[in-house]
């Protein structure tokens, strides 16, 4: 079930209905409704991997129990190993089993060895990395002792499964989502209403932005041997929309969705596109994600302690799991190379959070050397994004080579005047609502009512009217 | 709660209202427009609009469409003719248009029915959506036989304007016709389009043997019962199978056992059927724009041969 689809359109509001009607005392229904309902919305991809979703909860579920259970540092650790060994088992079988296999049967004939090996047919279950990782950080934070093991499984398992973000997160941690399961939640109308707005201008940057771009970045991306540099360009700078749209929409759409309910999720998307250097955007960017690489994996390597080298060989370390996270393909993993690669100079000169501070605080605009930096951050990272939508290692080679050309002078053979119009629209709002959570958070809060509801009645009529055919989430196929 | 509720009510009562509005105007500017969708949204402007006043109507896809002329039919019989003929459509489509006629217009003394190897096969995908957007909303008889193709959604038929979601060329139309004037088809005679230049041939080759074995049963129940309920309502049914090129006939393997239906059809509710596959002008390529059109010569010499057998059936008649 998408969240722009008519399937969901209705399922939100009757999941709504269902979970108010029952009385705030009873938590515990409500949570039920809430499983039952997320159980819901997964079967309606595949309801054959629900039960992956149900045995890895229950497997974590079992073994923060017990790792509560017991003292001994020794016994904590090896139950925590197989909490890790079961979730990341999971995952790799799923989504890195053939990639592996490939990779091993070339990396052997290129020393001169014929090797067959059989490929399983596997279907990637949708979400699988977001859950694991959820679940992995509830065992984890068990075992830090920084929480208690839930002793309510209803609660636990709704925390794993909750709909609005199982698919694709953001990746929430327990302290801050499993314990809203146990709180009564009173309707607030001001939340609800945010959460309307919020998911409406995640409808806008999803359907408007994101699948128009879609509809180019696919055509270009397709033919791209046959484009001139500057459509090539064009495709990439488009698909840096049409990414952060997609999956920043989809966020929105989430944490929006959760609000109705009375949840708060963790902001994922904090406008990346205006950072002014490559650390910037990653504070900026899929924030679930990057902090819990940075609690889970970059802290436990040893982070920043030690000397340089060490914290060096983190950095990679975390950029090229991040990148191996995104999809079993080496362009992901040269993808994640080469934001190590941008990141590491800053990190050397210490200069890898000169940026902390909010962009054009004071001012309605940026000063000259702000949008520089700003300028040189977005096509760095959209040249990144060439890694990350290309098929192979072998189309990002050729397509760096079609920009390298002298066409790049020349218009593009189709260009996007509509969108493009779209586009300036969408960074204008985003930049005049870059210190709040999401662009239009305030903007509009500050109208009366009637310019406020046209407002918003616009951006209904624009995704009807001007949306693209639903395309799927990018984010849905890791 | 109430609040809320009150607020999300209003808002989306205020949608549906703006919906409503905008989807009258787009539709309006769509099916008043005899160049969109090949001029077919307006002929089923017309059709339901009761706008269609003649004594004979042409059916059937696009061989229809481009092989009959309704001035040389009208001229030598001395009859108003229409061409209903839609292009890429078989009966289920060919049928609803009928239904419609029926509906909202005076019967016809006349219906000819142009047929092909085709008539009786069910597409999965609605061919030409676009001209069935602009009276989605107001026609319910199209939700039913939509409803059997890919890609039907039932709320395209119940909630304004969203069915125009992602249709940009209809848009962009709809948008062009409102800033100026609709434009209007002025090489159109009743519904004939000449399919293209005398003699030019295109297509006119040999392809491979093929079989049509998908002929669908519930297509086929329903054309008996149009050919019934046209005898019963004392409407002149004339079944027409109209000239294919020879070479491209010998190629369909079951093409009797397909003809044997509507033989049998016509023999058992006694209507005419005529048979054009052995006609001459099948065996000139110099009167075909492909295997299975004609051109234009090919239509006026066509359409005249037909016409003087009608004449001929009628007098004899």
């Amino acid at each position: 079930m998408h969240f722009d689809s008519l399937d969901f359109a209705i399922f939100l509001p009757l999941v709504f209905a269902i979970y108010w009607i029952i009385p705030r005392k009873q938590t515990l229904l409500r949570n039920l409704v809430i499983l039952i309902a997320s159980y819901v919305f997964y079967a309606w991809w595949d309801w054959r991997f629900l039960s992956l979703i149900l045995f890895s909860s229950l497997v974590d579920y079992f073994i923060a129990q017990f790792i509560g259970q017991t003292d001994s540092v020794k016994q904590r650790f090896r139950l925590l190993l197989v909490s890790i060994f079961v979730n990341l088992g999971f995952l790799f079988f799923f989504k890195y089993f053939n990639f592996f296999i490939d990779s091993f049967v070339e990396s052997v004939s290129f020393f001169g060895f014929r090797m067959e090996a059989s490929r399983l047919n596997i279907v990637l279950p949708v979400g699988i990395s977001f859950y694991t990782f959820q679940t992995l950080s509830y065992t984890i934070e068990v075992y830090r002792k920084n929480i208690q093991a839930s002793k309510n499984i209803l609660n636990y398992m709704a925390y794993v499964s909750f709909f609005p973000q199982l698919v694709a997160g953001p990746i929430e941690r327990p302290q801050s989502l499993l314990t809203q399961f146990d709180e009564e939640h009173k309707f607030e109308e001001s939340a609800a209403i945010d959460g309307m707005r919020q998911i409406l201008w995640g409808l806008v940057k999803k359907v408007l932005i994101a699948d128009n771009c879609a509809l180019y970045v696919n055509e270009i991306f397709g033919n791209y041997q046959d484009q001139s540099a500057s459509s090539l360009v064009l495709g990439l700078i488009l698909f840096s929309f049409q990414i952060y749209g997609d999956f920043s929409g989809y966020s929105d759409i989430a944490i929006g969705s959760a609000r109705l309910f009375g949840f708060n999720l963790r902001q994922n998307f904090a406008h990346p596109y205006f950072s002014r250097d490559i650390a910037e955007f990653w504070r900026r960017w899929h924030i679930s994600l990057t902090s819990w690489f940075k609690d889970y994996l970059y802290i436990p390597l040893g982070g920043s302690r030690g000397n340089k080298a060490k914290a060096i060989r983190n950095v990679f370390i975390v950029f090229l799991v991040s990148g191996l996270w995104h999809g079993a393909n080496w362009t992901f993993v040269v993808w994640g190379l080469y934001h190590a690669i941008l990141f590491v100079p800053l990190f050397l000169l210490g200069r890898n959070r000169s940026n902390i501070e909010a962009i054009a605080e004071n001012s309605l605009l940026p000063s000259f050397r702000e949008l520089g930096f700003m300028l040189i951050c977005f096509l760095s990272v959209s040249f990144g994004w060439l890694f990350f939508r290309a098929e192979n290692i072998n189309m990002c080679f050729h397509y760096m080579i079609g920009m390298m050309d002298s066409s790049i002078f020349s218009i593009p053979e189709k260009f996007p005047k509509t969108l493009s119009l779209f586009i300036v629209i969408f960074i204008i709002v985003e930049w005049l609502g870059r210190h709040d959570l999401y662009a239009i958070e305030k903007i509009l809060s500050k109208m009366s009512l009637v310019p406020r509801w046209l407002v918003y009645l616009v951006m209904v009529l624009a995704i009807v009217l001007f949306g693209a055919p639903s395309q799927d989430f990018i984010y849905f196929q890791f | 709660m109430r609040s809320f509720l009150f607020k999300i009510l209003t808002f989306t009562a205020i949608c549906l209202l703006s919906f409503l509005g905008l989807d009258n105007v787009i539709s309006y500017h769509l099916r008043k427009d005899s160049i969109y969708a090949t001029g077919q949204a307006l002929t089923w402007d017309r059709i339901i609009h009761s706008d269609i006043k003649y004594d004979i109507y042409v059916y059937g896809s696009s061989r229809a469409r481009n092989h009959m002329h309704p001035q040389i039919i009208s001229d030598s019989l001395g009859m108003s003719c229409f061409n209903f003929g839609i292009d890429g459509h078989n009966f289920d489509i060919q049928h609803l248009r009928h239904e419609l006629l029926i509906k909202h217009n005076p019967k016809p003394k006349i219906i000819i029915h142009s047929l092909d190897a085709f008539t009786l096969r069910k597409r999965k995908g609605l061919f030409m959506r676009n001209q069935f957007l602009p009276h989605a909303l107001s026609e319910r008889s199209y939700c039913r036989v939509m409803s059997d193709f890919e890609g039907f959604h039932l709320l395209d038929y119940y909630i304004p304007l969203i069915r125009y979601h992602g249709r940009n060329y209809a848009l962009k139309t709809a948008y062009s016709n409102f800033r100026n004037k609709i434009p209007v088809w002025t090489d159109r005679i009743n519904g004939y389009k000449p399919k293209g230049p005398d003699s030019l041939q295109i297509g006119v080759v040999e392809k491979q043997p093929y079989e049509i074995n998908d002929l669908d049963e519930t297509t086929i129940q329903l054309f008996e019962s149009y050919i019934k309920s046209c005898t019963e309502m004392g409407i002149e049914l004339i079944l027409v199978y109209t000239p294919e090129y020879k070479v491209y006939q010998s190629n369909l393997s079951n093409r009797d056992d397909i003809l044997g239906i509507y033989r049998n059809l016509a023999d058992k509710y006694n209507i005419e059927f005529w048979d054009y596959s052995d006609d001459a002008i099948c065996d000139n390529a110099d009167y075909f724009f492909n295997n299975l059109h004609l051109n234009t010569a090919g239509t006026e010499l066509f359409s005249a041969q037909l016409s003087s057998r009608i004449k001929a059936y009628l007098d004899e008649k």
